[in-house]
């Protein structure tokens, strides 16, 4: 499938945008059911070797999965999937901040200077940001004698920014950029708020203080793009008139190129330009990039000489070649289950077949209300359903531990690096429920008259929940809880597409309740999950972007002209509005503290469980990385046996 | 070095293990939830030395641990490590080393090795570190020395094993012998710090920057302020005196005899003001806030506590051991701590109260509700003072009714407090100013600029003292108001301390 095709399968091109935010294949967290990880020393012997990943190519999904095919494949600036996030991160694209490719608990969630030079000096006012370049640092083959300077983060940008892609990237964290919003609209030839002084100096000009925006230059838009030697005046570079299948010829800044980068004949038109043959159907083969220097890069240890990605047809061909030994890793970089409990718990029983490993994943699943639509306009009856639902079985029907753990919170604890990991103002033994806690919050309900605990009021009966494959089971586990305090949900599946842009995005339908919709962010600050209920649609001014459907932060007004007959809703706008211009622990902390907020005095949704991410490796592995920030595997972080 | 062989892959490794010494006695002499504490803080202390000298933690096996290295004599040296930063809180722990093959499969070890090396601790004393034959003729390093404990019989092991008590002699990180005898008070008390901070360098990995030659009498050279770190500026001469590296610390309280220092991987350091001393306690979650008072610190857990339905309060004594978790009505969101006028004071950002904490009784005793979103607080001047995030107001409670009775408008958001020279002092880290206040009036008397970010604040001898999310630790004058840079730093300055003539601050990474 071309990327195109990909991105046209969405009804409407900034629906994709949707998916990336609220399906979120992205990041991970430590998983404390793991062996311990062997963290190799930076001068351990183990360096050198081919690391053997395999996929199974039947266990990938329309989105976000591993598509060696598609043409946004490694494109930095178009793909978010984990598979194009992981690879780039570890192996073949710097960015001008980053992480070292490991958990929280390793110092994964701490934010590190990689192509620039050092921390980021901002103004007084917040709003400009002086970025140092580090000199001296060259692309991979063939343009290994091309120094990486300030003018390639700026095409990197523009490019992002670009009129023709503003239906395929998802750019809010990034809008706040001055000229950002005049440039994608066409109405500005270049973004006003990019200068370049010097070759190494960025300065960027924001319209309003974002206290984490060196948090959001870690994600893959800042992976530079070098100039055309052919067309210095290309504004993309060699990415000019690639609006996809850029990733196939991109040129590395990383530890690995992809095989074949030094044959790569900028010379020739895009559309004539052979691929790296490092790319080809089922096989993705990289190797060292020479003009790498480890000294420039404490970031990647990037262990093995060569990876060698190759795909397979079934699960049970990627367990095999485990098995066989022809692989070291399988590598499932997709929505979890990544591997089947039963492979993983067979693996966890006989450790001579190799190691199985899971990490938590930012991704947290929940049910959300609507805030607007009796009975979930009473608090009492949101945390009632907080207090009875079984969570432990809807981690069962997700795929058991190897897929998910229950969760007590909102954002995905690598997001607040841990502050919350003890936080769950609503545990339950063994994450079962609780219907005595649960019926004595219903009580308290003007639902329930009686105080029984049951709701008998006629709003709480046929109350529709509208879900999305694969959620039905869980709705139905959900709703079988519900029914225990009196709420009588009638389950509607929806298919994704009126998922995502008719139920959750248009607020006029009226949706009374939702199961299907995660939450993540797209680095390793919380502020990608919590501004989005920065007021319906305050985040854009494209409604359907807001996923909000709890329809916190509507105004009276709005909610009147949408034909709710609820016209007063929680407001957290002033709390988002507190916690955006503060700088690092204290962001980390307001943000905490907000996420505290929501589950306790407005108790917009019932977080249920934080996805996990299982792979399993062969005992030639003798280290293994977990990446915090792309919630899969560091292949850089892979040592060998020799 | 690794290789491999045949099907099953084995690794010359060297083989750890750590036992807490009468544990069954601590457990029941201690209660379930200090003893938990306790070991919490003992797992914190193992790992941080294992990071140190890159071992590997491969089980946890109740008050022990199985760890692997690579090299036998960072496996000793990490012992020795681990029993000095226990004894600081008075546990004692015996170590087995053994080298030799094994099994490694993931993050697993198995084999005869780790067989040996348990049967090894079970002969050693508490505070040894007994090792094998083999470990000593692997050795190399100066630094470790060993006795001879005789031939011993392992149980289900065949053959006899040799064992030896292995001490490491860890380089002077400065001497205190070679101090001069004519210093001042100020400088005698230089190679306590040095010293007792090496003790603490060795509890918790830290470094002390304090230069020998200032130990030995010579010219104190220019220390170098590091991310990650506590610094120590001396009040009368605004010179920086002590830089002590300490992982991600945040917040930092302060009274006559004790700094506290919170650190956001969950661990609480006392540092002994007179000797130096620097002892880490674990804590059972994220910490919100600290204060001192009562020859205690007051440690804030508003982001949840395991095992407990809301927040808490753990009250910390000098004593390590001395601890009491005291649980908080509206735990949850409990976002500041501040101690005085009889009482320490939790406000909570979630549910917008105050909580009074009775420092006799230690219950908390009083709840208000105050304004939206307290954000900090403090007391002095006979009053407690509140600063709203959202509200952007500074309200003035009475201690004893807590009723309000005063207030004054901010024009920013507000992120920290200090009572000083009749005067309340509202730090906002966002709008780069520190607003002052009558504190008998609530009379706003002026807006100080401080574009550097101001967070933390505190009142000194004779100077307001303000650490800087950019860099830097300022003093203010309290009568002319200008502020003045006394230290830049590489990282955000979060927290401020006073502590007699000298300041404390935390520089984050």
């Amino acid at each position: 499938m071309k990327t195109n095709d990909r991105w046209s399968a969405a009804r409407r091109g900034a629906g994709l945008r949707v998916l990336v935010m609220v399906i979120g294949l992205l990041a991970a967290l430590p998983g404390p059911l793991d062996a311990a990880a062997e963290p190799p020393e930076a001068s351990s012997p183990a360096s050198g070797g081919t690391l053997r990943v395999v996929v199974p190519r039947e266990a990938q999904e329309p989105f976000g999965g591993f598509d060696e095919r598609a043409d946004a494949f490694l494109d930095s600036q178009l793909d978010t999937s984990r598979t194009t996030h992981g690879l780039t991160r570890c192996c073949l694209g710097r960015t001008l901040y980053s992480y070292n490719g490991r958990r929280t608990a390793e110092g994964g969630s701490h934010l590190q200077p990689d192509l620039a030079a050092g921390p980021p000096d901002v103004s007084p006012d917040g709003l400009t940001w002086t970025i140092a370049i580090k000199p001296g640092l060259h692309y991979g083959p063939p343009l290994q004698d091309v120094e990486i300077t300030a003018g390639d983060f700026v095409r990197s940008f523009e490019r992002f920014f670009a009129p023709t892609l503003r239906d395929v990237v998802f750019t809010f964290e990034l809008m706040d950029i001055e000229g950002a919003a005049a440039y994608q609209a066409g109405t500005a030839a270049t973004i006003s708020g990019l200068e370049t002084p010097d070759d190494h100096t960025l300065v960027v000009h924001l319209s309003a203080p974002q206290g984490d925006f060196a948090e959001r230059l870690a994600t893959l838009v800042t992976v530079p793009i070098p100039p055309d030697p052919e067309h210095p005046e290309a504004r993309f570079g060699i990415a000019e008139e690639a609006d996809s299948g850029y990733g196939r010829f991109a040129v590395s800044s990383g530890p690995y190129m992809l095989d074949g980068s030094a044959s790569l004949d900028l010379s020739r038109p895009v559309s004539e330009r052979a691929a790296h043959a490092g790319i080809a159907p089922g096989r993705v083969t990289l190797v060292r990039n020479p003009s790498w220097d480890p000294a420039t890069d404490p970031l990647r240890p990037a262990y093995a000489d060569r990876i060698e990605i190759t795909v397979v047809d079934t699960m049970d061909d990627a367990v095999a070649a485990i098995d066989t030994g022809t692989a070291d890793l399988l590598w499932n970089p997709r929505t979890p289950p990544t591997i089947p409990a039963e492979v993983y718990e067979a693996f966890r029983a006989d450790p001579a077949r190799g190691a199985a490993r899971i990490d938590r994943v930012a991704v947290v699943r929940a049910i959300v209300m609507n805030l607007a639509v009796p009975p979930f306009d009473d608090i009492h009856v949101r945390k009632a359903l907080n207090w009875v639902l079984d969570k432990q079985r809807l981690v069962d029907l997700q795929g058991g531990r190897s897929a998910a753990q229950p969760v007590g919170h909102i954002v995905p604890d690598a997001l607040v690096d841990d502050l919350l990991i003890d936080y769950d103002p609503y545990a339950t033994p063994g994450q079962r429920g609780d219907l005595a806690a649960a019926r004595a919050e219903m009580a308290r309900s003007r639902y329930d008259s009686d105080g029984d605990g049951l709701c008998d009021a006629t709003v709480c009966q046929h109350v529709r929940m509208v879900t999305r494959e694969p959620f039905e089971e869980a709705a139905r586990s959900a709703a079988e809880d519900f029914a225990k305090l009196g709420i009588d949900l009638d389950i509607e599946v929806h298919d994704i597409n009126a998922f995502f842009f008719e139920d959750t995005a248009d607020p006029r339908l009226k949706v009374p309740i939702v199961a299907g919709i995660a939450w993540h962010g797209l680095n390793l600050g919380a502020s990608g999950v919590l501004m989005i209920f920065d007021g319906v649609s305050s985040v854009t001014t494209e409604p359907d972007l807001a996923a909000n459907v709890t329809m916190m932060g509507a105004t009276p007004q709005e909610l009147g002209g949408w034909g709710y007959d609820v016209v007063d809703v929680p407001n957290v706008d002033a709390r988002v509005g507190d916690c955006v211009p503060r700088m690092g622990a204290d962001q980390l902390r307001c943000w905490a503290s907000l996420d505290q907020y929501l589950m306790e005095r407005v108790v917009p949704w019932v977080p249920y469980s934080q996805d996990r991410n299982a792979a399993l490796t062969s005992p030639r592995v003798i280290a293994y990385g977990y990446d915090e920030l792309t919630s899969t595997t560091s292949l850089d972080q892979i040592a060998l046996w020799e | 070095m690794l290789r491999r062989g045949g099907t099953s892959q084995r690794r010359l490794t060297t083989v750890l293990f750590t036992d807490i010494v009468a544990s069954t006695e601590h457990a029941a002499r201690l209660g379930d939830h200090r003893w938990r504490d306790l070991v919490a803080t003992h797992h914190a202390i193992v790992r941080e030395r294992l990071r140190h000298f890159h071992g590997h933690e491969v089980d946890t096996a109740g008050d022990g641990f199985l760890t692997t290295f690579e090299q036998p004599v960072a496996a000793i040296r990490c012992a020795a490590a681990i029993i000095e930063a226990l004894a600081a809180i008075d546990l004692q722990v015996r170590v087995g080393i053994h080298t030799g093959e094994a099994e490694v499969t993931g993050g697993k070890v198995s084999g005869m090795t780790v067989h040996v090396a348990s049967r090894t601790l079970d002969e050693a004393a508490p505070g040894e570190i007994l090792v094998t034959s083999t470990v000593r003729e692997v050795t190399s390093g100066g630094d470790v020395t060993f006795s001879d404990r005789g031939v011993h019989r392992f149980k289900g092991l065949p053959d006899e094993w040799h064992v030896f008590a292995a001490t490491w002699h860890p380089p002077d990180v400065a001497t205190p012998s070679a101090a001069s005898g004519e210093d001042t008070a100020r400088r005698s008390r230089s190679p306590a710090l040095a010293v007792s901070v090496a003790a603490g360098a060795l509890a918790l990995g830290l470094v002390v920057v304090v230069a020998a030659a200032w130990l030995t009498g010579g010219a104190p050279p220019a220390l170098a302020v590091v991310p990650d770190s506590v610094v120590t500026i001396d009040q009368p001469t605004d010179r920086l005196t002590a830089v002590l590296p300490l992982s991600m610390p945040t917040g930092i309280a302060a009274d006559d005899s004790s700094v506290w220092v919170l650190s956001q991987d969950d661990l609480l350091t006392r540092i002994d003001t007179a000797s130096g001393a620097a002892t880490p306690v674990g804590l059972p979650g994220s910490p919100s806030g600290v204060a001192a008072g009562d020859g205690a610190a007051w440690v804030l857990l508003g982001y949840g506590v395991a095992g407990e339905r809301g927040g808490v309060v753990l009250r910390v004594g000098t004593d390590s051991q001395d601890r009491e978790r005291i649980p908080l009505e509206d735990g949850n969101g409990a976002t500041a701590i501040a101690y005085g006028e009889d009482g320490a004071w939790v406000v909570n950002g979630v549910y917008d109260s105050l909580t009074r904490i009775d420092p006799v009784t230690r219950d908390a005793v009083d709840v208000a509700q105050v304004g939206w979103q307290p954000v900090a607080v403090a007391a002095g001047e006979g009053a407690v003072w509140i600063a709203h995030g959202l509200e952007r107001s500074l309200w003035r409670i009475d201690p004893d009714t807590l009723e309000k009775t005063g207030e004054a408008t901010l024009t920013d958001p507000p992120t920290a407090i200090a009572i000083g020279f009749g005067r309340v002092w509202v730090t906002s880290s966002t709008g780069n100013t520190v607003v002052v206040i009558d504190a008998a009036t609530t009379t706003r008397l002026a807006t100080i600029l401080v574009e550097q970010s101001p967070r933390g604040i505190a009142a000194g001898a004779d100077a307001i003292w303000v650490a800087c999310g950019r860099g830097a630790f300022m003093r203010v004058d309290p009568v002319s108001l200008e502020a003045t840079t006394v230290l830049s730093a590489p990282g955000p300055a979060d927290g401020v301390a006073v502590s007699g003539d000298e300041v404390w601050g935390t520089v984050q990474t």
